[in-house]
């Protein structure tokens, strides 16, 4: 008897927590939600690490060359090569700038790159995987043929040519990697749609009357969230390795901006005699892929309210 | 009397996970005699597969088993692999739900037939063959002797079914466990392995444990029956006083449930109200007490004991037998 | 004579079959392939068969969720087989599907409350009014109002299977096709459900069209039964008569392999094992679809495929030699002389 009067207390307690959510207005739903998210995405302790060291380290890409006294293209007359010091804690490079503010402004620029890429990849692949999975047929033909096409292109080759013609700049070498990473994204968004389009609770969706719109945005999208994500932060990572490798290549960002990738390649001589010049870029390059692919599985996670982890 | 073929003692089963500790079997005790066919009813949840799982050494390493479970003399909890596999598919076979899964795609029927016959028995490999094609042609696939040859893949679900019963009985076990095996098929389709499963049954001589939701196949195959829930027996005994002489509320309600094919006025079903408890936290007293009609204050104390229906085989776990006795004999189902 | 609220005429899906580089067509399924049936307003329409009989296909696509290769829906007098996409928005507030499988079909990522809420804003009513309507439903379907806040994976699968009913009754329908809406369920369970069906049947005045496999759960809750094989309407009658004197040899079988929860019937009854396995309905046999495992099948079966007839009062079957009031399958068989495959059910 006692267990049912409490249940029933239970019962009434949920209820009125219930009316007083309802009483403060109906957004109640989504900020519960959001909640949720979070509460799932705490559960991952290494993300959320990643998260604020992305967080700290984007702050100090923007905000420390401007806080600088120098600039990164600024010879500093009579100190080429100087060690780490209070004035220049990373030292200076071979012709006298200083070496933190370039860099922290390579990481700015690899960072904008990787960023442009992740969202490019992102919008192009989902909307021509979208597109093709959806309507099938004839639309799904033409557009998989075209991802195939790029797929199947030898992308380094493609890359040095066009790099050595239109590339140097930030953005041109940003769609070019772009455009070479976006099938990979388009198959996995095609998989995905051609799989839901079949569940019942689309087919449920289309009994109601929904038009072709809300069934695409409103009840397959948001179930394609995790693993687009998840491919969106791979493709920053990605895009962070590329970039320093065209650059390293000499095809990539072009002096004497720099970024992380031609900063390493300045330094690549003096691998022996001064590593910690080298090393230093290249920490960033891994960290910042890492932290993107740690983010990334958590962030799938923390959108999945079927996640066993959340709770 | 003779002696049972199984004997299972105070058998649980305990999952470990993120969410705590899930005990799935709870103290389960039951015999089973050479020659019998006992069924294991419940729905899911209920503990029912993971018991013959148990009995098997078939669990993942994250399952804790305790009790015992006597086979012919040998006992099988905490048996090693080398001990098990000696009896695995020689003296005890199995049957599954989903043959495609039991059945490995890449090789013949045949050839995994052999297999199982050459595994535990001394045989020229062209006598395995000849066997394989026997049994084939005993669980009625037609032209056995084309078919030995052909891949899973080949068969349709029907034959899979009864290809793998054909295995089962390949080294005349002691005892078949049929986990659900009739469950993914066809009425029509069913009904044909049902008879081969009685078929190979009489000819071999094996006893059997049918684990199984469907009371229909229960009341056309069993001669005992133990009703499952929340990890334990509720009710154990011939299948005549399972179903005609009911003394559990649980399986007066499954009875109550299931719309009888042959009825001509369907009143309304008597469902079980509510839903099956959550493992991980059983209510206090009976674990069924939550759904059940005949709940009294006595239920919310300790959980009942298996206890004896008339002296006989026949026990219930459950305060309030004679009252569901009563009911039973006064409902026309 | 009231007017029937669904009329189906000769309807026929068929898929092609391609493959190949070229995806070149090789064959044709003939999921649905010439069915003719109508619901009753109030009336519950049973339409059982095996896996491949085509009654989940027919179910979609008397509601064009898959479009049909030909013949005709028609609803209320309507023609929903000739609706423009508008009229077709619009007649699908009136006939709603509930689906099998309670996991997939509940979009994991909304919340109950929109996951109800959905089709009346598809509908165009704003979401304050919406979800006081989903409030009341949740009631009618045995859910507590604050279940709406929480999503589809944190309830079990008889309470999914009343979210999808609340989806269902939400747009205030007139015709709801059930495909199967209990046989993913638990015993117990799947009598509550079809407890619920038959009160809110009652409560809106609904009109059903029940598929599903398990013969006993179509006899309980069906006024007429459809018997389907291979794409085929092969026995359409009032429950009792289809159930106590069926008059297609495929019914008589299907009813003698059904288990039933008796022992002491078990032990008497004897049941025709139906030989072979279910053709591919990619390529149907010729003349009678069934002749190939009937056991009282004679030559102009092979080539003749038989006409729906009426065979009495309301009662129709497809075949030539449907059993007649008073006899019996197992009759025929051995008027015919033929091996009795019957057998007895238990070795006592």
């Amino acid at each position: 008897m006692t267990d049912l009067g409490s249940r029933q207390q239970l019962e009434m307690a949920i209820e009125a927590e219930a009316a007083a959510l309802e009483a403060e207005g109906l957004d109640i739903e989504a900020r519960s939600m959001r909640r949720q998210t979070w509460d799932r995405f705490r559960k991952h302790p290494v993300a959320v690490v990643s998260l604020f060291l992305l967080l700290a380290l984007t702050t100090a890409f923007w905000v420390g060359p401007w806080l600088s006294p120098y600039t990164y293209d600024q010879v500093l007359a009579g100190l080429p090569n100087e060690g780490p010091s209070l004035s220049h804690p990373f030292g200076t490079d071979q012709i006298g700038r200083d070496l933190m503010v370039r860099v922290f402004t390579g990481g700015q620029i690899s960072m904008t790159i990787a960023i442009v890429v992740a969202l490019l990849t992102t919008f192009i692949g989902t909307v021509i995987g979208a597109v093709a999975g959806f309507f099938g047929g004839w639309v799904d033909n033409v557009l998989s043929a075209l991802t195939n096409l790029f797929l199947i292109v030898p992308g380094l080759l493609v890359l040095l040519v066009v790099a050595i013609k239109w590339g140097g700049g930030v953005y041109s070498t940003a769609v070019i990697l772009a455009l070479l990473a976006w099938p990979v994204i388009a198959r996995v968004v095609r998989g995905l749609f051609i799989q839901f389009k079949e569940q019942e609770f689309v087919q449920a969706a289309i009994a109601a009357g929904a038009k072709p719109g809300r069934i695409m945005f409103r009840h397959i999208i948001p179930n394609t969230f995790g693993p687009i994500i998840v491919n969106a932060t791979l493709a920053v990572g990605a895009a962070i390795v590329i970039e320093s490798t065209l650059s390293f290549l000499g095809l990539g960002v072009r002096p004497p901006t720099p970024s992380l990738g031609n900063i390493i390649q300045d330094y690549r001589g003096a691998i022996d005699s001064d590593p910690t010049k080298v090393l230093l870029p290249g920490l960033f390059v891994v960290l910042i892929t890492l932290c993107a692919n740690f983010l990334g599985d958590a962030l799938r996670d923390a959108l999945d309210p079927t996640s066993r982890r959340g709770h | 009397m003779t002696a049972p073929l199984l004997s299972v003692k105070d058998l649980s089963v305990t999952f470990r996970s993120d969410d705590g500790d899930l005990t799935a079997v709870r103290g389960m005790s039951f015999d089973v005699m050479p020659g019998e066919v006992l069924a294991v009813v419940g729905e899911s949840g209920s503990g029912k597969s993971v018991t013959s799982l148990a009995i098997m050494g078939l669990l993942p390493r994250s399952a804790r088993v305790s009790g015992s479970a006597m086979f012919d003399g040998r006992e099988l909890i905490g048996a090693d692999l080398k001990q098990l596999r000696k009896i695995r598919g020689k003296d005890i076979a199995m049957i599954f739900q989903d043959p495609m899964t039991a059945l490995n795609p890449v090789f013949t029927i045949g050839s995994q037939i052999v297999e199982a016959i050459t595994l535990h028995n001394d045989m020229s490999d062209k006598a395995a063959w000849e066997r394989a094609t026997e049994l084939l042609n005993l669980v009625g696939i037609p032209d056995p002797k084309r078919r030995v040859k052909l891949y899973p893949h080949e068969y349709s679900g029907g034959m899979r079914q009864r290809a793998m019963i054909a295995m089962a009985m390949a080294n005349e076990p002691k005892l078949l466990i049929a986990d659900e095996p009739t469950t993914a098929l066809d009425v029509t389709i069913q009904a044909q392995v049902l008879q081969v499963i009685r078929k190979a049954q009489a000819v071999t001589g094996a006893a059997m444990v049918l684990i199984t939701h469907d009371l229909g196949v229960v009341a056309g195959l069993a001669d005992r029956v133990n009703v499952m829930y929340a990890g334990a027996v509720f009710e154990s005994g011939d299948i005549d006083d399972i179903f005609y002489r009911t003394a559990n509320p649980y399986t007066l309600g499954l009875l109550g449930s299931i719309p009888i094919l042959t009825a001509r006025v369907s009143d309304k079903l008597t469902p079980i109200p509510g839903a099956p408890p959550n493992l991980r936290r059983l209510p206090e007293g009976c674990p069924f007490r939550p759904r059940c009609v005949f709940a009294t204050e006595v239920c919310h104390g300790s959980e009942p004991d298996l206890m004896a229906v008339n002296g006989g085989r026949h026990r219930s776990r459950c305060y309030h037998i004679d009252k569901v006795a009563e009911a039973r004999a006064g409902s026309t189902v | 004579m009231t007017q029937p609220i669904l009329e189906v005429n000769d309807l026929k899906t068929h898929f092609p079959i391609r493959q190949g580089l070229f995806r070149r067509q090789t064959g044709t399924v003939l999921a649905v392939d010439g069915v003719t049936l109508y619901v009753d307003p109030h009336e519950t329409l049973g339409v059982v068969g095996e896996s491949g009989c085509g009654k989940t296909t027919l179910g979609r696509s008397i509601l064009r969720l898959i479009e049909p290769t030909a013949g005709t829906v028609t609803y209320r007098g309507e023609s929903v087989t000739g609706a423009d996409k508008d009229r077709m928005r619009q007649l699908r507030k009136e006939m709603q599907i509930v689906f099998q499988d309670p996991y997939a079909s509940l979009n994991p990522r909304m919340p109950v409350r929109d996951i109800i809420a959905e089709p009346l804003r598809i509908h165009g009513m704003d979401r304050k009014e919406a979800n006081d309507r989903v409030g009341a439903l949740l009631g009618k379907v045995g859910m507590m109002a604050d279940h709406g806040n929480r999503y589809p994976h944190e309830f079990s699968g008889g309470q999914r299977q009343r979210i999808g009913i609340a989806r269902a009754l939400v747009l205030d329908p007139s015709l709801i096709i059930l495909d199967e809406p209990v046989s993913a369920l638990d015993v117990s369970i799947q009598a509550q459900v079809i407890n619920l069906l038959e009160e809110i049947q009652d409560e809106f005045g609904l009109s059903f069209v029940f598929i599903a496999h398990d013969l006993s759960v179509v006899r309980h809750i069906s006024d007429r039964v459809a018997v389907m094989y291979l794409g085929q309407v092969v026995e359409l009658a009032d429950r009792n008569q289809l159930y106590e004197t069926p008059a297609h040899p495929y019914t008589s079988s299907l009813l003698s392999a059904v288990p039933v929860a008796d022992p002491n019937a078990e032990r008497e009854r004897k049941r025709i094992l139906l030989e072979g396995d279910l053709p591919s309905p990619a390529n149907p046999p010729s003349g009678c679809r069934f002749h190939t495992r009937c056991p009282i099948a004679q030559d102009v079966c092979r080539v003749d495929p038989p006409e729906l007839r009426e065979v009495s009062a309301g009662h129709w079957a497809a075949c030539h030699f449907p059993t007649g009031p008073g006899d019996s399958l197992i009759n025929q068989v051995q008027r015919l002389g033929r091996d009795l495959r019957l057998v007895e059910a238990r070795e006592h």
